[in-house]
């Protein structure tokens, strides 16, 4: 456990030394995910610009739920980036050599690649976190628990994504259909306070693929929304998607015949 | 005490049965039929240590399969395998810290570092000490010439480059067991020289080697034993000097002529060899049994007789053998 | 370098039946961007009741939504990764031996694949017209004029994807001018928020840029924002941005072939 931990950490510091050697790339692709974010806070601010609430959820509040969207996703593709190659790592046969190699497969690949638009997401995301945050008036007292639930955020989103990249092992192909699809829910759905959707789609996303448990709830929970019994959900939900996770790599690796060459 | 035992390795692959295109799927949905593919077939296998063993097959004959099955990334699906007495697969990963493999077709590099950064975690995935890896680095360096691309992205190495920087890769833990599958693939000739001595010198210093490759100089160089596998079956299994004296037994002259040959009347007038045109109108070759005629007495007839304008000796090469072995020519 | 038009409906088609033979993207490419519509059509339904908000009211907000999401199926379902790939890996020189105009060959390709995904941006619209009913155009002559602004639409999606891949002539790396591409896209035609929303000095700065003309013109024609007249102009403009950027491509390329470092090889 600790060796493994020890290869995740290195690859990455790796990778993260790499990008300061070779600044080019980093700036292109960081400078592409703020733009993003910024324009994203624009939407935001004209559109509050326009109305005072969205489903009873004010500027600041949506500031802050947008934020906490962005940051659990931004860690996502800064520490796990490389799951998304899992697919054509199969096709290709390059699983092979992780086999071979006296660590454990996922971490070998999901550490394989950092996705440097994070960086441009991670400053703005925080950014409107914290403006929110403070226009808002939520109390510094919060801060604790803020924390635990992004980090609780961080991990679902993460867990869900490998096992969404996983199904590559059965269903051959380069791209992760459902990775992608998942990716924009998260993008398009859960940018909204879930009231705006019928019953139908707030359950799917409650319950179904726990993605609210990553930033719709946690920013409930924040902004007194909901009882503070609610502080239950996000762990139990890591500890779900990380449990189903966990058994779809596995399934995946006792499947992989190695095709091709 | 053999380093790797297989016995009555089985591998079968389930594929689906199904017709091309969009019709063949719709129906493959409704009625799942299977194909049953057997790519290695009931294959026993000992490997003492220092041995270096070439694994040689037409291509679809099961060997990058064996390969897989050998190095635990397959599971088999009859028979065993115990490489330094553990099974490969289920105990992963204490059997990757005793071997090293290279996949000529691919590579082990991380993509986005330099070819340094890669050593250096790999350096760390096995445990090697600083002293260990700085005095490998600087043999690798001696014998490979890393150091020239230390510090190159891998995605932006030659092929060649890459070749020697994954075998610096497979090596640098110092397995005792190595996998090399078509490691000098693609490369010119000045790399494929260098590679061959360095696996040589492995060899020397007690690695136990066992090699797949199209090109049968690497061979010839590096193995002294062959395994031949055929549609999954092994077809021959011994020493290299064995598999050519039993085999070979022509030699052949390539001779130029001044005007054009007649092959069928120089069959007539020496019936006690074998005429085949050559590649030129002017070119025939002499084969002749070399267990009955040393060459000084076929030369000395043929150019006494003949007087050719030139002429080549052919060296017996492993290669005739080992196409007629695919050919199915040769009994076992 | 001129080649006849033969070449040119020769690598389109090939271009289409390489897009059709992934069966896959055509259900991709409908979830995916109907996502964004759906969400945004549950947005606005709860924004906007029985109100309105910069002139739109839920009818006609449909309507634009619907639009956008037709529109931005057609733009963004171009094949632009192969031309960014051809550039990357230096492929660029042999095409530049070869006697075709690269500008009007990649062109061609990209129409051809554009083209592929009219079919899903189809399906895609008429479920979403089924499942909604958006009121019709406010009349024959506008619904024509919107179809011609959205034909316009082929050759500017071409010719801005052009433009941002021609930027890997320095950049060297696509992800990144490509995410940028989309989401300035994205933002200044419209297909966020309308145009109408924005405040002023963000209104000019979009119409002094290509962009609104993907959602916005055919929008305005169709919602009857604009009188035959106005239409008739947006679509000059739009005729205007085309001209300009086809020849603003031919102008960059230029110069980047005088530097280029072909990547590799």
């Amino acid at each position: 456990m600790r060796h493994a931990a020890g290869v995740y950490t290195r690859s990455l510091a790796a990778h993260f030394r790499s990008m300061v050697e070779y600044p080019a790339d980093f700036w292109v692709m960081a400078s592409s995910g703020a733009l993003w974010q910024a324009l994203q806070f624009a939407f935001i601010a004209i559109l509050f610009a326009n109305v005072s609430a969205v489903a009873g959820w004010n500027y600041h509040e949506m500031l802050v739920l947008i934020g906490f969207l962005s940051l659990t996703g931004a860690a996502t593709a800064v520490f796990w980036d490389g799951v998304w190659s899992i697919g054509s790592m199969v096709v290709k046969g390059d699983i092979d050599y992780r086999i071979t190699r006296p660590a454990p497969v996922i971490v070998q690949v999901a550490s394989a690649h950092v996705g440097m638009q994070a960086f441009g997401e991670l400053t703005l995301g925080t950014v409107m976190l914290v403006y929110g945050w403070l226009g808002a008036g939520l109390s510094p007292s919060l801060i604790p628990v803020a924390l635990l639930l992004l980090a609780c955020g961080i991990v679902i989103e993460t867990a869900l994504l490998t096992a969404l990249c996983a199904i590559n092992f059965w269903i051959k192909g380069g791209m992760s259909i459902f990775a992608f699809l998942m990716i924009d829910l998260q993008e398009n759905v859960m940018r909204f306070p879930l009231g705006i959707y019928p019953a139908a789609v707030r359950v799917a996303a409650t319950f179904v693929v726990p993605l609210a448990f990553a930033s719709f709830i946690p920013a409930q929970i924040l902004t007194g929304r909901v009882s503070e019994w609610w502080l239950i959900g996000p762990p139990i939900a890591a500890a779900a998607t990380v449990g189903i996770a966990t058994l779809v790599v596995r399934a995946g690796l006792r499947s992989y015949d190695s095709a091709g060459h | 005490m053999p380093i790797l035992e297989a016995r009555s390795l089985s591998k079968r692959f389930r594929r689906p049965d199904k017709d091309s295109g969009f019709k063949g799927a719709m129906k493959h949905l409704v009625q799942r039929r299977y194909k049953n593919f057997t790519a290695v077939d009931a294959v026993d296998l000992e490997i003492e240590p220092g041995e270096s063993v070439a694994y040689v097959g037409p291509n679809g004959a099961g060997k990058s399969t064996t390969v897989k099955l050998l190095t635990g990334i397959l599971k088999p699906t009859e028979g065993t395998v115990r490489v330094m007495g553990r099974d490969p697969h289920t105990e992963r990963i204490a059997n990757a810290h005793d071997i090293g493999v290279l996949f000529g077709q691919r590579t082990q590099l991380w993509w986005d570092l330099p070819v340094e950064e890669s050593l250096k975690l790999l350096k760390h995935m096995y445990g090697v000490s600083e002293a260990d890896y700085k005095a490998r680095i600087e043999k690798f360096d001696e014998l490979l010439g890393l150091g020239e691309f230390m510090p190159a992205l891998a995605r932006t190495l030659s092929l060649g480059q890459r070749m020697r920087a994954d075998l610096a890769c497979a090596l640098l833990h110092a397995p005792k067991m190595v996998y090399l599958d078509e490691p000098t693939i693609g490369l010119d000739i000045s790399v494929k020289d260098r590679l061959r001595a360095f696996l040589r010198r492995l060899v020397e210093d007690g690695t136990t080697l066992l090699l797949t490759s199209h090109d049968l100089a690497d061979i010839e160089e590096v193995c002294d034993r062959i395994v031949v596998i055929d549609e999954g079956r092994i077809a021959y299994d011994g020493p290299i000097e064995r598999l050519k004296a039993h085999y070979i037994t022509t030699k052949a002259v390539n001779l130029v002529l001044e005007g054009p040959a007649d092959t069928a009347a120089l069959a007539e007038k020496f019936p006690h060899y074998e005429w085949s045109p050559g590649e030129a109108p002017t070119e025939v070759v002499v084969t002749y049994e070399s267990a009955r005629f040393t060459t000084a007495e076929v030369l000395g007839e043929v150019t006494a007789h003949l007087r050719p304008r030139d002429l080549s000796l052919s060296e017996p090469s492993i290669e005739d053998v080992i196409r007629r072995l695919y050919a199915g020519e040769l009994s076992r | 370098m001129s080649h006849p038009l033969a070449v040119d409906r020769a690598l389109a088609i090939i271009s289409l039946k390489r897009r059709l033979a992934y069966k896959t993207n055509w259900v991709f490419a409908i979830v995916l961007g109907g996502g964004a519509m759906l969400s945004g059509l549950a947005l606005w339904r709860n924004l906007l009741g029985e109100g309105t908000l910069g002139g739109y009211d839920w009818d006609s907000m449909r309507a634009y939504m619907i639009i956008g999401f037709f529109t931005a199926t057609l733009a963004f379902g171009g094949a632009d990764w192969a031309i960014a790939d051809r550039i990357l890996d230096g492929l660029i020189a042999v095409d530049l031996t070869k006697p075709v105009d690269f500008q009007r060959a990649r062109a061609a390709e990209f129409v051809g694949s554009m083209i592929s995904t009219v079919p899903t941006a189809v399906v895609g619209t008429v479920a979403a017209w089924l499942l909604f009913s958006p009121p019709p155009p406010v009349s024959p002559l506008a619904g024509a004029l919107t179809l011609l602004s959205v034909l316009l639409i082929f050759p500017l999606a071409f010719e801005i994807t052009y433009l941002s891949v021609l930027v890997c002539f320095w950049t060297r790396r696509y992800l990144g001018v490509m995410w940028a591409r989309e989401a300035v896209l994205g933002f200044f035609s419209g297909l966020m928020i309308p145009l109408a929303l924005m405040p002023v000095p963000l209104q000019i700065l979009a119409w002094c840029l290509p962009f609104p003309h993907f959602t916005t013109t055919p929008s305005h024609i169709y919602l009857g924002r604009v009188d035959t007249l106005g239409a008739l102009g947006l679509i000059a403009a739009e005729i205007g941005w085309v001209v300009l950027m086809w020849f603003g491509g031919r102008l960059v390329f230029g110069h980047a072939v005088k530097k280029v470092t072909v990547h590799g090889g």
